[in-house]
């Protein structure tokens, strides 16, 4: 946790408290409506720092906001919220006071540093384990066979392997950069390195796409014969509509 | 019962963690009251000793006295426990007065939650938790005979009155809340900033 100036306060009530005395004003009303815009600025700001503590300042805000809404308009009755509060705030406020000043006591103790020490642990004394006297290194071997055993049986959990995932997307990217670099390749070429069926299935559904997106076209001589691909050019394959583009220049 | 005196004396020297009542009564065989009775003798016997008395809600346990920190500290060529920061100090005051006292409780009194501080303090082993016999889901907070060391001091009993330590802090005669008093540190301009920040921040 970072340290910015707000978070110098051990919560809402030690920021209350610190804004109260610096004012030199004691734990009233009063004083509580006086200093309720500073710790509004405040929390604000903390807001911005340390979103996970707003909570608990968040709940002092809103009876600051009575007190002072009280304040300003002293015929204001509100219902919904707990009793009164004001008088709620200033005895939580005086008995983190008391606290904070039994902490300031503590804080001297331990500033003394003034300690006792009890007798520590000592290993040699502590050697309480010897082995039954009926034990032979045929029992010790049933046991450790035993518990070796036991450790193969954890070896054994069923495995499960994460499978190389292959997306459309990636397959897409490489299929364009590997065929354009050529005139013409070979669907067999492509599918000779796959690790598997979904590979193949990919590559195909890849170059679908491809095609789809006419940047290559594919020729298939006779049914189940190799398909080769080229680069798309539009003359070669829908010439009928590229003919009337090139009629209009001319 | 000099007999059990001697008996309890022993045992918690050659213990090495605080003993409890319960342990106590096991070994010496004897009844709670006697045994209570001559660890009270035994703490204040020992209290200008070398040796003192430990008594805390964890336990019994012999500790030099603190008056020797460091010539003992030397010796065992150790380190003295690190110092406490400001919240976990709080939070030490708090359980120290109020013991056994629940997380909820400490946190309606600081206005803030405490867990890292009840953490730090547990595995500092200066506090302990137990089993809220009022609540079978909650737990209870107490210092232990580490933070006893740590503080230097031989029992909670040693610590000042918490009344007395804090009588200077008293409400001021409350006055009721005066408008025209309350108004006077306003301008207007505040009131508006009020009413905006209210909004933004309490939806």
């Amino acid at each position: 946790m970072t340290q910015i100036k707000i978070q110098q306060f051990e919560g809402p009530l030690d920021l209350l408290l610190s804004l109260i005395e610096q004012q030199q004003l004691d734990i009233t009303q009063i004083s509580l409506a006086h200093v309720t815009e500073q710790f509004l600025g405040y929390v604000k700001e903390l807001e911005k720092i340390d979103a996970t503590q707003i909570a608990d300042y968040l709940g002092i805000a809103a009876k600051l906001l009575v007190i002072k809404s009280k304040a300003i308009l002293p015929s204001l009755e509100v219902e919904s919220l707990d009793e009164e509060p004001e008088e709620d705030l200033t005895e939580k406020l005086l008995r983190y006071k008391q606290f904070k000043e039994a902490a300031k006591y503590f804080k001297q103790l331990d500033a003394r540093g003034l300690q006792s020490f009890t007798r520590t642990r000592v290993f040699s004394e502590r050697i309480n384990f010897w082995p039954d006297p009926a034990v032979t290194s045929g029992t010790l071997r049933t046991s450790i066979g035993a518990v070796l055993d036991s450790l193969k049986e954890l070896d054994n959990l069923p495995k499960a392997k994460i499978k190389e995932a292959i997306s459309i997307q990636e397959k897409i990217q490489t299929l364009q950069t590997k065929l354009s670099g050529q005139i013409e390749t070979k669907m067999s070429d492509l599918i000779k390195n796959a690790k598997n069926k979904e590979e193949v299935i990919i590559t195909f559904l890849a170059l679908l796409e491809l095609i789809k997106q006419r940047m290559f076209s594919v020729n298939q001589n006779e049914l189940f014969t190799d398909i080769t691909i080229t680069q798309y050019t539009v003359s070669e394959t829908e010439p009928q509509e590229a003919e009337p583009e090139n009629n209009d220049i001319i | 019962m000099q007999e059990l005196f001697s008996q309890i004396e022993s045992l918690l020297f050659v213990s090495n963690k605080p003993l409890t009542l319960k342990q106590l009564v096991k070994f010496t065989d004897s009844n709670e009251a006697d045994i209570k009775q001559a660890l009270q003798q035994l703490a204040s016997d020992r209290l200008e000793r070398g040796v003192v008395l430990l008594d805390a809600p964890d336990g019994y346990q012999l500790a030099t006295n603190s008056a020797n920190s460091e010539i003992v500290k030397n010796f065992l060529n150790a380190d003295l426990r690190e110092g406490l920061t400001e919240a976990t100090v709080e939070v030490l005051a708090i359980i120290g007065y109020r013991q056994p006292i629940s997380k909820a409780e400490i946190e309606a009194i600081r206005g803030v939650n405490s867990q890292y501080s009840l953490r730090a303090l547990l595995m500092r082993g200066l506090i302990e938790k137990i089993p809220n016999p009022n609540d079978a889901r909650g737990s209870l907070y107490q210092v232990t005979t580490e933070f006893l060391q740590h503080m230097g001091i031989t029992s909670v009993e040693e610590l000042p009155d918490f009344a007395e330590l804090v009588a200077k802090i008293q409400l001021p005669e409350t006055p009721q809340i005066n408008s025209e008093v309350a108004a006077e540190g306003l301008d207007t301009n505040s009131e508006v900033a009020v009413i905006e920040i209210s909004e933004e921040d309490l939806e």
